[in-house]
């Protein structure tokens, strides 16, 4: 219990960075990045390459190209860094002539492209089969039983975890991330008041790539292993659902969905009785996730936690409190597609 | 209030008196796809007046307030603003040079409240880069409530203050439009641009949005709008220009121009 305890909670705090990032693309500036998992790709792969030394240490059975042992946290750094650099020059391809639809499109068209390459060069990244042996951080230096190094591993992912949702909401409250919110409203009128929007959203574009790749080096450390499986179109669908069901625009929002999606869905499923042939259960995971998030868009479109917007004016400070929203603008996203709140 | 000395000019005619020209359009012209939307247009737009741009539908109004804004980049002519020419630039850039415009559909910002749609309009000296916004609002705090006090201000002027905290998108559409002014204001604009501001608006709000516009150009802001209604063209420009098929027509006041041949011929199709 105390194992499956920790493994759960490192997950949740994981998937919270990875939503927090999808967040302040979609729901805090609007781009419908359909590749997200990528950049989560991105960092797995980039720290399993900068800890797992040569290939020629595996004897052929696990081929990839560079390769070296560099010392914690280097690794979650170069992540962080490999991330926000593809995302950078992804956003230069996609975010400056394309608009909404048609970013989502070019960004999921990428996501797979990239896929296929991983699967179809071995010399990559050991093709199908993935990377494993990934040696967890610190592991040996610590001297921790099992279960004590998978609890102090869960602690720090909380700790990372604390911080960056700390720094998100620094964003979320900042002009900064008014003028992320703005572009969402009107690309136009932001860039006619003017603000290179372009430029905003090429840096929340970096932001949510830098949370993504920071997920997916946590990830690996965790699991000691990383293959195209862990990082299929599905997962993308996850943290969407987690983030519309949440509610979109808002860190508590995002926060929410990804326990309610993670440890009441999710986990709940697995508790439910063994039915069908072997996998079931799994398809009807995804399945569930699939009915929760449609639910979720027909009939609370804004989410649980619907965006909060600052009362400047009441309090002369910087305090968020909860704006009733119009009905009509519930029901304009609602018909429109768009769950922003 | 009357409309002043009617200063809006064709190319090379001399300034009407104590006006300098803000705003010269010389030979612009641009094509949507096979269309010539905007043909050659040459225009002089003055210093601190209401400029009204008119036309039958489709004379390229629009298109020519998109060309002067940025929103859509003129293939030739220049566009010269204070003697510099900016034909070249982005809107944004264009915009921080101290040209702001409005939009033919309402653009405020539904989702934010009418004070951050304001605060949207200017620059903040801290807090609008990734950097300083992650420093936090002890850092950047006394900025925004610089500008509040200075949007509270403009909002008081529109009669809008007490609004502040509402989310835009909950505005009635005249209140929506006094909104997207009252941001445009924000950055203390050298001039406006206005895609018509009436448009959808009930003729209440109407009056209150031109009354607004004329105390805007009594404070020395130079204005260009399109617009449709006769009586309002009338009651808040100081000078017409008409266009049809995506040229300059006639330029004058509305009286002179009503009576145009070529303004008759435009819109009834003679």
């Amino acid at each position: 219990m105390s194992y499956y305890t920790s493994i759960l909670l490192t997950y949740f705090f994981i998937d919270v960075i990875a939503a927090l990032g999808l967040d302040i693309q979609v729901g805090l500036t609007g781009i419908l990045n359909f590749g997200f998992i990528m950049f989560q790709a991105a960092g797995a792969y980039t720290v399993a390459l900068t800890t797992l030394g040569p290939p020629s240490k595996w004897l052929g059975t696990q081929t990839y190209f560079a390769g070296w042992t560099l010392p914690f946290p280097v690794p979650l750094i170069a992540a962080i860094v490999v991330g926000a650099v593809l995302s950078f020059l992804i956003g230069l391809l996609v975010l400056r002539r394309l608009r909404s639809a048609y970013q989502a499109i070019v960004l999921l068209s990428l996501m797979l492209v990239c896929y296929d390459i991983v699967i179809s060069s071995r010399g990559l990244f050991n093709g199908t089969t993935g990377l494993g042996s990934i040696t967890p951080p610190l592991q040996s230096a610590l001297g921790l039983s099992f279960t004590g190094y998978q609890w102090a591993y869960t602690a720090f992912c909380g700790a990372v975890c604390a911080a960056i949702f700390f720094l998100a909401r620094r964003v979320y409250r900042s002009p900064f991330g008014r003028l992320l919110a703005a572009s969402r409203e009107g690309e136009n009128a932001v860039e006619a008041l003017g603000r290179n929007v372009f430029r905003l959203r090429l840096v929340s574009m970096m932001i949510g790539g830098g949370l993504g790749a920071l997920s997916g080096g946590l990830l690996v450390g965790s699991v000691a292993a990383w293959s195209p499986n862990s990082w299929s179109f599905f997962e993308t669908i996850i943290y969407f659902a987690a983030i519309t069901l949440g509610g979109v625009g808002n860190s508590y929002g995002t926060l929410l969905g990804v326990a309610v999606l993670q440890i009441g869905i999710m986990e709940g499923v697995t508790y439910l009785p063994q039915i069908g042939p072997p996998g079931f259960m799994d398809y009807l995971q995804q399945a569930v996730i699939g009915l929760a998030l449609i639910a979720v868009l027909w009939l609370r479109p804004q989410g649980i936690i619907r965006e909060r917007r600052p009362m400047l004016l009441d309090t002369g400070r910087l305090g968020f409190r909860l704006i009733r929203r119009p009905a009509a603008l519930s029901q304009a996203a609602s018909t429109t597609g768009d769950t922003a709140s | 209030m009357t409309p002043r000395t009617p200063a809006t000019m064709p190319a090379g005619s001399p300034a009407a008196a104590g006006s300098s020209v803000l705003l010269d359009l010389r030979h612009i012209s641009h094509s949507f796809g096979g269309v010539r939307a905007v043909d050659d247009a040459s225009l002089q737009i003055a210093t601190g007046l209401i400029t009204g741009l008119i036309g039958p539908n489709g004379a390229g109004k629009s298109t020519l307030l998109n060309l002067i804004a940025g929103s859509i980049q003129s293939r030739s002519g220049e566009i010269l603003l204070d003697g510099q020419n900016i034909a070249t630039w982005p809107a944004h850039k264009r915009a921080l040079a101290g040209i702001a415009r409005t939009f033919q559909l309402s653009s405020e910002f539904k989702r934010l409240t009418v004070i951050e749609n304001m605060l949207c309009g200017v620059h903040l000296s801290r807090g609008e880069s990734l950097g300083s916004a992650l420093l936090g609002p002890r850092w950047w705090g006394r900025a925004q409530r610089d500008a509040i006090d200075r949007a509270v201000e403009i909002l008081t002027r529109f009669a809008l203050d007490q609004k502040g905290n509402e989310l835009a998108g909950s505005l009635s559409g005249g209140e929506r439009r006094l909104v997207e002014i009252a941001r445009a204001l924000m950055s203390q604009p050298r001039v406006l641009l206005l895609d018509e501001p009436l448009a959808g608006v009930h003729p209440r709000s109407a009056g209150r949005i031109i009354d607004a516009l004329q105390s805007l150009r009594d404070s020395g802001v130079t204005m260009v709008m399109c617009l449709h209604e006769p009586d309002a063209v009338k009651r808040a420009c100081d000078g017409v220009v008409v266009m049809a098929q995506g040229s300059v027509i006639a330029v004058g006041s509305f009286d002179e121009v009503r009576t145009n041949n070529a303004v008759l011929g435009a819109y009834l199709g003679a």
